[in-house]
């Protein structure tokens, strides 16, 4: 009888604090988490970082974006981009950074063919897409921009620092700034002993570890025509996810026509070759974001070419007709949408 | 003394679970009332916290000197006039949910619902 009651007794106190538990666990749900805005680049960042270093290493980051900010911008006249644009043919003496960020630019230039051209600013220009006051150029003003726009044209002196282009030529960092930055922010983070965080700067995303509870972190695709759907989710632990996309700035022209402010080099024309949203996945916050572009300018076929390729990084490409390709090395992380039309490119490893 | 307690065990551990349940309903719906909230933030600095159950109309300055009205409504929030060039913040609409935040870039302003 005493056993019965003791057992009683102490089965209603198990129950009552572990009600109580429950209801603490969700009121106290704030595992030191620290989270940063930074407008920055012409985009809204944020930064979201877990742990004791949190705060410091979202300063050093904040601190890391302005930086590079400066060297990058191709309208602040002290920036190692004016230097170079505007060395009237001489070449410029630049950062380590800059030297870096334009060696991989010309390099997935000469990978993709051109599809990537950090060259393309005078017609980007033209377009309107710099300056918000948006027109059609006639083809005769394009083709004559075009003649100062090839990264073949580009010598990077690696001994001297020093970075030459031709007089009347523009660099812009435009497709290439935001992919080494998050790569660079989340080194900061590393180092300041940040296991755990994640770095969305415009729509570029970068992880650092899992999240804190030890689970992926899961990073939407949306709908490229309505932001409110999600396409499909990846499951990712450090990895950048970096889409390209036409509705993420463009124009509709009084042809009624939209024009979009990813232009392929090869016509000066918004790049219009059956694709509407190409993401990549990697490593490398940099080749993530170069390749997004590439990827979206070389278009359907081209693209899914590119990527059966290339084993060391993954994509998903989205057509106009809303099918969707999705390279083989996602089939575990990948958790596409009811609804929609999904392919596997599979390749060899 | 054994006998007493054996007679109000029963009854003592049912008021104790039921007591239980009673203050966890509580502080649930607490919890939940409280959590909608929006943030709003300039330039990575919060300039206020809106409760969403108290309807209210209120004009903010934003940079670059771009004035924003947000409206609170009916446990929802949105921008309802900016002197922004993009009107971005304004065709987003009505966001309720945590997590859900509306952002107007050329302002640097960042409204975001969260919890507490
Ligand atoms: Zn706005």
């Amino acid at each position: 009888m005493v056993m019965d009651l003791k057992r009683l007794l102490s089965f209603a106190i198990a129950a009552i604090m572990l009600l109580l538990c429950s209801c603490s666990e969700n009121i106290d749900n704030s595992e030191k988490e620290y989270k940063k805005d930074i407008f920055a680049m012409d985009t809204y960042m944020t930064l979201k970082l877990y742990g004791e270093n949190g705060k410091k290493a979202a300063t050093l980051s904040q601190d890391e974006i302005m930086r590079l900010e400066k060297l990058f911008s191709v309208t602040d006249e002290q920036s190692d981009i004016a230097k170079i644009n505007n060395s009237s043919g001489n070449g410029a003496v630049v950062s380590d950074d800059t030297i870096k960020v334009a060696t991989k630019a010309l390099d997935i230039a000469s990978d993709t063919d051109g599809a990537l051209d950090i060259s393309i600013y005078p017609v980007l220009k033209e377009w309107g897409f710099t300056t918000e006051n948006y027109k059609v150029p006639d083809s005769t003003s394009l083709s004559a921009l075009l003649q100062n726009v090839d990264y073949k044209n580009i010598s990077i002196n690696q001994k001297e620092n020093k970075i030459t282009v031709p007089n009347g030529y523009m660099l812009d960092f435009g497709s290439v700034a935001k992919g080494y930055t998050s790569d660079r922010i989340c080194e900061i983070i590393r180092e300041n002993g940040v296991s755990s965080a994640l770095v969305n700067l415009g729509g570029n995303v970068q992880a650092v570890g899992k999240k804190n509870d030890g689970s992926l972190w899961k990073v939407a695709i949306e709908h490229p025509k309505d932001k409110s759907d999600t396409i499909c989710k990846l499951s990712i632990d450090n990895k950048a996810v970096v889409t390209s996309g036409n509705y993420e700035r463009f124009f509709e022209a009084e042809d009624g026509k939209k024009y979009w402010h990813i232009i392929d080099p090869k016509t000066g024309f918004p790049a219009d070759n059956g694709l509407i949203s190409a993401s990549v996945i990697g490593s490398s916050g940099l080749e993530c974001d170069a390749l997004s572009t590439a990827l979206f300018v070389m278009g359907t076929n081209r693209a899914i070419e590119f990527c059966s390729k290339h084993t060391d990084i993954d994509a998903v490409l989205i057509d106009k007709e809303m099918n969707i390709y999705i390279t083989d090395g996602l089939r575990e992380s990948i958790t596409v949408s009811s609804g929609y039309n999904f392919t596997f490119i599979d390749r060899l490893k | 003394m054994n006998v007493y307690l054996k007679k109000l065990a029963v009854p003592l551990c049912i008021t104790m679970v039921i007591a239980g349940c009673i203050i966890w309903i509580i502080l649930q719906n607490l919890y939940k009332n409280k959590g909608s909230i929006a943030e709003v933030r300039v330039s990575g600095e919060t300039i206020m916290r809106l409760d969403l159950s108290e309807n209210t109309r209120i004009k903010l300055n934003g940079e670059e000197g771009i004035d924003i009205i947000i409206v609170v409504e009916n446990g929802g929030i949105y921008v309802e006039h900016s002197d922004c060039p993009d009107k971005i913040c304004e065709k987003k609409g009505r966001i309720t949910d945590t997590g859900d935040s509306i952002v107007c870039l050329p302002a640097h302003t960042v409204i975001e619902v969260i919890k507490k």
